[in-house]
């Protein structure tokens, strides 16, 4: 009864196994411009929403920048205008000569000459208002901020102080050192910076990931580093741009590795071995080199346990994991926000990077001994990552600063062409390094 | 294999004669599929064409283990799928019981003057919800528990739709060979 059954279905089975027809012509044509829609690539959209992100915190910082810069500038004029308004303000008797101060006379009568370019709004607060009461002593009334003349506010209120011609000199003398100063720091516009970091790979991270492959896979020891430079757009924001070096890796376990296997090698591929891992697939170029998966079927080639026997053939175990390494230079553009200004400088950083793979290979190590073992299939030759993090900025002098920014880099398009995976998408990273502005 | 790859990855960059040289080697294949899950020509060109899409589609997910081949086939099995359960429901028939099955011996070398073609139209004309039961089952090798996951159904229904499906394809089986042997003398 149950051959009967299974009769027909094998019948079927084998009658229809390669069956094959031809399909109407038009099929193709309406498939074509449904894939080439789709054919798109999926990164240039995050790319362009990445972009998106970043434009609009730029704006957003910029204008809230430029809100500050206002709301300080409303608060200033708000602290003279009453005074101003409120105090009929005559021009006091001094003479202004290459910014010293001196009496315009040698006696009170002349207090109607010539103040020049003494003004009002270029003074500290408790130079408004001047009064000369002798050849060398002048009375100055430190304007009201605000009309409330509550005790608790008494700080903000008027007060009137003594001060000699000589103070006054010496005042404006730092006046004039401190717009000297201020026009230097203003042209220090640019910075230069060497930065390192080690490098996580929290987890696999891997999308679709296989966990059977995860088990075995590990993060080996990543690093980056390299030289940026910035420009500053205003006191808050700087555009950084830069070349950095990176090698991430994993490390693939389970999986024995033997030498001495060339003279058994007849296999006609050029490569022997392929071994899957999360990353992509290893192929392996190192004809000496026998691999064998010890926990699963990872491994895939011409040579297997069941018709060759590494310890028969007396080849030399040489390790029980593989080494998988990608090198890539960055070149960053990144946008830098200066949230909080200090000696200790907080920036919120964002931005993208164009990685360029420069290396790529698979190897294991035996007490020192490097074995080369093959390369894994399908990197991508460029790779588009998006960065966002934060940097603390101490600064030693006005030029030299130190630099902590611990980040986060995504991966926006994957590592891997071919299987359409990637190596871990995230990446921390706790870049620390010296700054120079000029 | 190798030059899978170059296909695929062609593909996947976008390449435009990437794309039809990999429709182009794998058609005929996938539209056999279609006809067997198909009522008519017209069903299998659209299972085909949404198939090859999703196959595009999906490209960057296949990870080069397995036959490619066999991806292809999945995509286009499931893409059947979807067409059946937007125009059909499968019939319950919970009592296997009271199947009236066909006792008749039958060997398998009894059906070996059938050609592919006598064996698409036996499977093309059965009922929907036994035809698509019997290709996940005889064809693709799904278990009953897979195939009521697939359709949304119990394995016994699954079961009885497969037994039912089987009966008629044996008798259609028998009078084509009973014909062909009052053919042949």
């Amino acid at each position: 009864m149950v051959n009967r059954k299974e009769n027909i279905d094998l019948v079927f089975r084998n009658g229809l196994k390669d069956f094959e027809a031809v399909p109407p012509v038009d099929v193709w044509e309406n498939i074509k411009p449904a894939i080439k829609k789709k054919a798109i690539p999926t990164y240039i959209w995050k790319v362009a929403a990445s972009l998106t992100i970043l434009l609009s915190l730029g704006v957003f910082s910029y204008r809230l920048g430029m809100n500050s810069a206002i709301r300080f500038f409303e608060t200033e004029r708000a602290s003279v205008a009453p005074t101003v308004s409120e105090t009929s303000f005559t021009p006091p008797a001094l003479a202004v000569v290459n910014n010293r101060v001196a009496p315009a006379a040698s006696t009170t009568t002349n207090m109607t000459a010539n103040i020049g370019n003494f003004q009002s709004p270029i003074l500290p607060e408790d130079l408004r208002e001047p009064e000369i009461i002798g050849p060398s002593r002048i009375i100055i009334s430190t304007p009201a901020i605000n009309h409330d003349k509550s005790p608790e506010n008494k700080l903000f209120q008027g007060n009137r102080r003594t001060y000699s011609i000589e103070e006054m000199n010496g005042m404006l003398l730092d006046m004039e050192e401190n717009n000297i100063t201020g026009d230097r720091e203003k042209a220090r516009r640019w910075s230069i910076a060497a930065l390192a970091s080690p490098t996580y790979l929290p987890g696999t991270g891997v999308r679709n990931g296989q966990p059977m492959l995860a088990m075995n896979e590990r993060q080996a020891i990543s690093y980056a580093g390299g030289v940026s430079f910035a420009y500053g757009i205003n006191d808050r924001i700087s555009v950084q741009s830069g070349l950095y070096y990176s090698s991430v890796g994993q490390q693939i376990s389970g999986i024995s590795a033997y030498s001495g296997f060339d003279p058994y090698n007849m296999s006609k591929s050029s490569s022997t071995f392929q071994v899957a891992t999360q990353s992509g697939t290893i192929t392996t170029s190192n004809p000496d080199i026998y691999l064998l998966d010890m926990m699963g079927d990872r491994v895939i080639g011409d040579y297997s346990a069941e018709n060759f026997d590494p310890v028969k053939s007396d080849l030399s175990m040489i390790g029980t994991s593989l080494h998988q390494n990608f090198r890539y230079l960055e070149l960053p553009l990144i946008v830098r926000y200066k949230l909080i200004e200090g000696n200790l400088d907080f920036n919120i950083i964002g931005g993208i990077s164009s990685n360029i793979l420069i290396g790529n290979s698979v190897f294991l190590n035996n007490s020192g001994v490097r074995y080369d073992v093959g390369s894994t299939y399908g990197l991508r030759n460029h790779v588009v990552s998006s960065t966002l993090g934060m940097g603390m900025e101490y600064s030693i002098s006005k030029s030299i600063s130190l630099n902590v920014e611990p980040i986060v880099r995504y991966y926006i398009t994957p590592a891997n062409n071919s299987s359409g995976e990637g190596i871990s998408p995230f990446n921390l990273g706790l870049f620390s390094g010296i700054s120079y502005k000029f | 294999m190798t030059e899978v790859r170059n296909i695929i990855n062609g593909c996947l960059n976008g390449d435009r004669s990437s794309q039809e040289l990999l429709y182009r080697r794998n058609v005929a294949r996938m539209y056999g599929v279609c006809l067997q899950y198909a009522g008519n020509e017209e069903e299998a060109n659209d299972i085909l064409q949404e198939g090859f899409i999703k196959i595009f589609e999906n490209l960057p997910s296949y990870r080069f283990e397995g036959s490619f081949e066999g991806w292809m086939r999945r995509i286009m099995v499931n893409t059947a799928l979807e067409k059946y359960r937007e125009k059909h429901n499968l019939y319950r028939v919970d009592d296997i019981d009271k199947l009236n099955e066909i006792e008749a011996e039958i060997e398998v070398g009894e059906y070996t003057g059938l050609e592919a073609e006598d064996l698409l139209n036996m499977i093309q004309a059965l009922p929907p919800q036994y035809k698509i039961v019997f290709n996940l089952f005889a064809i693709e090798g799904y278990s009953h528990k897979e195939i009521g996951k697939m359709l949304g159904i119990s394995p016994s229904t699954s079961k009885s739709n497969l037994s039912r499906a089987r009966d008629i394809l044996k008798r259609k089986v028998l009078r084509f060979t009973g014909i062909r042997r009052v053919i042949n003398g």
